[in-house]
């Protein structure tokens, strides 16, 4: 009795005071990574900023009956396009300090900010529901299959593996298309079975892109786990919990998973990122009306604020994500330390 | 995805055929009507804009021909236009002054009396180079319209030069156009959505954004209460990527009076296989039948097949050798089969074409267009005389469009017809779409790609003006004074039967200098559901069958 109420009192006085020391650090580090942001983003842009303008044709440019020449300068004057390639640069720059990303050249009136903010919901759940999907499907898969090594399941956790990390997405996505459209579509008569849009409209209508989203993250991630329980199992402590007698699912929740799923949390933020930004192939063939669709339509369309506005929202979204990942492993793993 | 190349700019108005689709009747004879008077339909894309002003495509013609009613609008037959939103119009003896008298009782969708002023300022605003509207050139036939339009945006003379525009609202009933010459095809410009009615006040209400935008008729949730419009339907609902409804406005006076539709849901579904599933699935009432599915669609009673005022062509550089030679580009013209493009790539769908005008309009004269028919042997002759040899020309290049399955096939069928009927080695030249854009420009090209033209309206001047010396339109910066000087007099003409003659002579020169081979005239493939009854279809509708004539369109029990 006296180690297991001695245990929680010494563990909570020494932090105490550690953990003033520890937030302080922490506060500085995120700062820090929060500041190198800056260039980063204005690197992104930059780049992006000049291989726009530097793709060929205009945003005027169209198929069947041409714009007259009157009409191409009206709308270059519109919309700052006739100034020297630097000056507008400067011009973009000035506008996204004050969060203004201009408009989009498709749509008159409507605000970049405006365009993205109707397009972000459908690919943000989306990306969410994936997200939950690939860790409960993925890390139950990789634990089961380091647990029973070698049995069928595990068999099948590695092939999938294999499979799910050599096939990209919309391979995935077309032949879910041709199996589930072909033969669950005519046994069920449920539309949701078909890539015709509908979501988010109709919330069924996810089943079929997230499948296809989280197919190769789960078997990343069931590998991934599956590895680290192996080498978790192999640990001391683990065996001290077996010779303890503790009964597996005891073992397994409180002292193996704790231990294996730290470099699960490392890929998470990525990962989160990755659905997200990955979701641009997976949103024509479903017929999503997200983000990454209509990134596709302003690069098509030689749109220059949509491409940048969109461009700057994966970077930042990749950068915030990866440092919400670090911070949150000083949380996980005490081995860990900021610097 | 799509196998047809989108070719129509801006699909306005036009003439040509008119089919009444299915077995068309009003619920007066025998036509029992479901109890939900709805219509869905599919639109390729999502309207940029629902702008009459500012609309540059179908899908957007779609809406707005709705929304909005011009002062005259095409007949039924499309042969000619009929008043619309003026109850009558006048032009004076100089052909210059049009008179439009505006419908008596005529409200816009708020229930505000619809004045000539709107109509001034509707007009002025297309014309307005701060508004940078993309078809404004339409109006170029107003006086002092290309000026005005030409001048810098930043010009602090711009207020003051829109007055002085050939527009003028004589009184609130009366709205007045003076022309910068004489041109009958006016009825036509006049028949354009982009010649709607605008409401200066809603316009202002709604503001600018940061680019000097109107955000007046954004395709944003706000539209239902900024897109105040003078025609037979209004915005209900917007969901933005997904669709677009149209319920009647209930202040509507006009030619279209009283439809018996009670919604009209327009989806945005850019796959055509996709649009076809939903229709299959009982999700949509009408769709184009896609390339692939032809066969079976065939012999469906669903089916209804009308030809478009649309014709495609292959570009042929004349700036470039060896397409600067008349005679070679003619030798081409004559060794591309098209009746076995028609059969064999378009399954048969389609008109072949050896002439600018389609069938359906007045001026289309298939008999001018023999020089350029298909013979090899003939082909054959006229390359040797032109002092170019087949062998020399091994390794031209063809320019298409990798991206669409349609320039594509396209460019093959050309590269195998060549190389069987001339011996000529074809080197197939792929490109994206905007990067074609700027070569066709910059005429930095050979030959190809396939490219077209439909309608605007049914007139010959809409289709012989493309190719005149400096036309934007014209890829293959083809000149030629007599072809100029014929289009030119033709298009002032007043009287049918010197426009007719000029139009010929104008004919006969592009078919002999073949500036373009002529190849095809798209014919529309739709599915219709039984129990869409009354549709009038035209060989232009704006991407759904009926839409010039929506007030027709029942939906019978079922």
């Amino acid at each position: 009795m006296a180690l297991v109420t001695g245990a929680p009192l010494r563990g909570a006085l020494i932090p105490l005071r550690k953990r003033s020391g520890r937030g302080w650090t922490l506060g500085i580090y995120i700062a820090r990574r929060l500041f190198w942001l800056v260039p980063v983003m204005l690197f992104v842009v930059l780049i992006t900023f000049f291989l726009a303008h530097i793709a060929p044709g205009s945003p005027w440019d169209k198929e069947g009956r041409q714009l007259s020449l009157a009409s191409v300068h009206n709308l270059n004057v519109k919309y700052g396009l006739d100034q020297p390639i630097w000056t507008q640069f400067g011009l973009y720059l000035w506008n996204v300090l004050h969060f203004d990303f201009g408009t989009s050249y498709q749509h008159p009136g409507q605000s970049v900010n405006q365009l993205i903010g109707a397009t972000w919901p459908a690919t943000f759940t989306l990306g969410a529901v994936s997200f939950v999907v690939i860790v409960v499907v993925g890390v139950s898969l990789g634990v089961v299959a380091a647990l029973r090594q070698n049995s069928f399941v595990d068999y099948t956790a590695v092939a999938l593996a294999t499979v799910g990390a050599s096939v990209p997405n919309f391979v995935v996505g077309i032949v879910l298309i041709i199996l589930l459209s072909n033969f669950l579509y005519k046994i069920t008569n449920a539309t949701f079975f078909l890539p015709t849009g509908g979501y988010p409209q109709d919330l069924l209508h996810m089943i079929m892109p997230v499948a296809t989203l989280s197919f190769l993250p789960i078997a990343y991630l069931a590998r991934l786990t599956r590895s680290s329980t192996l080498d978790s199992l192999r640990q001391d402590f683990v065996r001290t919990a077996w010779a303890k007698g503790l009964r597996e699912r005891l073992v397994v929740t409180r002292h193996v998973l704790k231990n294996s799923l730290i470099p699960v949390v490392t890929v998470a933020g990525p990962l989160f990122a990755g659905l997200i930004t990955g979701s641009v192939i997976v949103e024509q063939v479903f017929q999503v009306p997200g983000i990454g669709r209509s990134y596709v339509q302003a690069i098509e369309a030689r749109d220059y604020p949509m491409i940048l506005g969109t461009t700057m929202l994966y970077a930042g979204l990749v950068a915030l994500l990866n440092l919400v990942v670090d911070v949150a492993y000083v949380f996980i793993d005490p081995r860990v330390k900021l610097d | 995805m799509q196998s047809e190349i989108r070719f129509r700019a801006i699909a306005l108005a036009s003439a040509g055929l008119f089919v009444v689709a299915a077995c068309g009747g009003s619920s007066g004879n025998g036509v029992t009507l479901a109890s939900a008077q709805e219509l869905r339909i599919r639109l390729t894309t999502e309207p940029a804009t629902f702008d009459p002003g500012q609309a540059q495509w179908d899908y957007e013609g779609a809406v707005t021909r709705q929304t909005f009613e011009s002062l005259l609008s095409p007949t039924k037959d499309f042969k000619d236009v009929t008043p619309a939103a003026a109850e009558s119009y006048s032009v004076d003896s100089t052909g210059l002054i049009w008179t439009f008298k505006l419908r008596p009782g005529a409200k816009w969708s708020d229930g505000v009396a619809v004045k000539a002023a709107d109509f001034v300022y509707g007009f002025q605003r297309v014309l307005d180079p701060r508004l940078a509207a993309p078809y404004a050139s339409f109006f170029y036939t107003i006086k002092n319209g290309a000026t005005v339009n030409g001048m810098d945006p930043k010009d602090p003379g711009v207020d003051a030069a829109l007055q002085t525009l050939g527009l003028k609202a004589v009184d609130d009933n009366t709205f007045q156009v003076t022309l910068e010459a004489p041109a009958g095809y006016f009825k036509w410009e006049a028949s354009l959505v982009l010649g709607g009615p605008v409401r200066k006040d809603i316009v202002q209400k709604f503001g600018k954004d940061s680019s000097g935008n109107d955000k007046w008729a954004a395709v944003a949730a706000t539209a239902p209460q900024s897109v105040v419009g003078n025609g037979p339907f209004k915005i209900s609902e917007v969901v933005p990527k997904d669709h677009v409804t149209l319920v009647p406005n209930p202040n509507y006076v006009g030619t279209r009076s009283n439809p018996t539709l009670t919604k009209i849901t327009e989806y945005y579904i850019d796959d055509e296989t996709v649009a076809y599933a939903k229709y299959k699935s009982g999700e949509l009432d009408q769709v184009p039948v896609p390339l692939a599915d032809t066969e079976a669609a065939r012999n469906s009673p669903e089916l209804l097949k009308i030809p478009q005022l649309a014709v495609f062509w292959v570009n042929m550089n004349t700036k470039k050798a060896p397409f600067d030679n008349p005679k070679v580009r003619l030798a081409i013209t004559q060794a591309i089969d098209r009746n076995s493009y028609v059969t064999n790539i378009q399954k048969g769908r389609d008109l072949a074409a050896s002439t600018l005008i389609p069938k359906g309009m007045r001026n289309y004269r298939p008999d001018l267009g023999t020089q350029q028919s298909f013979n090899p042997a003939t082909a054959k002759a006229t390359l040797a005389s032109s002092g170019v040899s087949a062998s020399s020309m091994n390794g031209v290049k063809y320019m298409y469009r990798s991206s669409s399955p349609g320039s594509k096939t396209a460019a093959e069928f050309i590269q195998a017809q060549l190389k069987t009927n001339l011996g000529i080695d074809v080197v197939l030249d792929g490109t994206d779409s905007k990067t074609e854009s700027a070569r066709y420009k910059a005429g930095n090209f050979q030959f190809g790609d396939i490219s077209g033209w439909g309608a605007d309206y049914p007139d010959s001047q809409d289709w012989f003006d493309i190719f005149l010396t400096g036309s934007g339109n014209n890829f293959s910066f083809w000149t030629n004074k007599a072809y100029d000087d014929a289009v030119t007099a033709a298009d002032a003409a007043v009287d049918p039967a010197k426009r007719d003659a000029a139009y010929e002579t104008a004919a006969k020169i592009l078919v002999a200098e073949a500036p373009v081979m002529f190849l095809y005239q798209s014919t529309a493939w739709i599915l219709v559901k039984p129990y869409l009854k009354g549709a009038i279809a035209t060989p232009n509708d704006d991407q759904w069958l009926g839409d010039y004539f929506a007030n027709t369109i029942q939906i019978a029990q079922h």
